[in-house]
């Protein structure tokens, strides 16, 4: 398999990996609608659905210090990894793992020679170089960040919005009346009120016509993010869960099946697992989250 | 009336600027405009920011509110959030066509901004 690195040049990875949840020290690579965009390692890792990391890339004797090379002869890699171009990224733009170079404490040590200038015999740390050369190649590393940084779910199309809970209170109309404006059963607008029902485009245009006054049009005022949501179904362990790359492989099954994207598909499995929520053991909530997840692809992939 | 971007060589910790990433490839709301950023931590080849977004972010993220502040040309309510923590070249805040400066965020947010970096690094730190 080959990855195009931050300089353009072709990175032949390992084809094969482990689709399990990040720790310090992994090698991972960025996998977003099928496609290998990048590598990356795991910096740190939070409670939440999101990591931090640095991009890493083929090796390149242009690189400086704080950047490191590693090498693993099993997987045919050498890689250099560039500790100064640490971003934010999402649990769920995570594919397979190809390796896992360093233990946390190592991270540590390498963390504190960025702050001091340290040396450690462990890391094999680039050379000090201030050129023209090794800035430019900092610079294009410095960009993959911000574009590995962009894939996320949910995203803010208007498909991964729900409606804000106080929307009937701000129109001061009733389920039946929203649902002739926008010419939908009243059964669907409670769902969409109640937050079960993500609407879709033409829906949200016409919710934005019966909300706005003359001349607004701004959809973030009366929507919010699914992840943003204080609807306890919501909640923070299923969104970990659903952007964890343990289920990378059962979104692209999703993905494939229904012939959408891979943010759509994630979604789609969020949104049945609601249908799910009522019945599930309320004893063990991680499992009850997973029970649940595994259930909504199921559901999803023996649909005709 | 047009004003000229102005630009700040030296960025200290809790200015904002509006950065110019070169690509967006998910559809992001901000897509090639300028987004404001905060400025974390400064290194010497690289500045740590993290972006600010109107969107309302994770109730799990490590988030803080951002009230709209004209003055500084935030012009509607936001959020700060760790996910969208990103490296920005010094080199590239001597450019207002890159990094064009708004001003200093102002007490007490400019201190939550940091509290929220410095909870990011610490917990980086532990590798929890």
């Amino acid at each position: 398999m080959t990855v195009i690195d931050a300089f353009g040049k072709p990175l032949e990875i390992p084809s094969t990996g482990v689709f399990s949840t990040p720790a310090v020290g992994d090698i991972f690579v960025v996998t977003t609608e099928g496609i290998d965009r990048g590598l990356v390692l795991v910096s740190a890792t939070f409670d939440t659905p999101y990591v931090l990391a640095w991009v890493t890339t083929t090796q390149v004797e242009e690189a400086t210090f704080p950047a490191f090379r590693i090498s693993d002869l099993e997987a045919e890699f050498d890689l250099t990894v560039w500790p100064e171009t640490e971003f934010g990224l999402s649990l769920s733009a995570l594919g397979r793992r190809i390796g896992s170079v360093f233990d946390s404490g190592t991270i540590h040590i390498i963390r504190q020679a960025a702050e001091d200038e340290s040396l450690d015999p462990h890391v094999d740390f680039h050379q000090k170089n201030d050129s023209e050369e090794s800035l430019w190649y900092l610079s294009k590393v410095v960009d993959t960040a911000w574009i590995l940084g962009e894939w996320k779910w949910p995203t803010t199309d208007p498909g991964s919005l729900l409606l804000v809970p106080d929307f009937q209170e701000k129109v001061e109309q009733s389920p039946e009346a929203i649902g002739d404006y926008l010419g939908i059963p009243a059964s669907r607008v409670v769902g969409i009120l109640q937050g079960k029902i993500l609407p879709n485009a033409s829906e949200w245009t016409l919710l934005l016509e019966l909300s706005s006054e003359p001349g607004e049009n701004d959809l973030q005022s009366i929507s919010v993010p699914i992840d943003a949501s204080d609807d306890a179904r919501t909640s923070a362990p299923l969104f970990a869960e659903l952007s964890n790359p343990r289920f990378k492989e059962d979104v692209h099954n999703v993905m494939q099946k229904l012939n959408m994207s891979e943010n759509d598909a994630r979604t789609a499995i969020w949104q049945e697992s609601f249908r799910l929520a009522a019945r599930q053991d309320k004893t063990n909530p991680a499992a009850r989250t997973r029970d649940r997840l595994t259930q909504a692809v199921r559901g999803l992939l023996d649909r005709d | 009336m047009h004003t000229v971007p102005k630009a700040k060589a030296d960025p200290e910790l809790g200015d904002i600027y509006k950065a110019s990433p070169l690509t967006s490839v998910n559809g992001d709301a901000h897509g090639q405009n300028k987004r404001p950023i905060g400025v974390v931590k400064l290194e010497r080849r690289v500045v740590r920011t993290i972006t600010r977004t109107t969107q309302m972010p994770a109730k799990t993220d490590h988030s803080i509110f951002s009230a709209k502040d004209h003055s500084i040309g935030l012009n509607k309510d936001g959020y700060w959030a760790g996910v969208n923590t990103r490296p920005v070249m010094r080199r590239h805040f001597a450019d207002s066509s890159i990094c064009e400066y708004l001003g200093r965020l102002p007490s007490p947010e400019k201190e939550s901004l940091l509290q929220l970096w410095n909870t990011l690094d610490m917990l980086g730190l532990q590798n929890r």
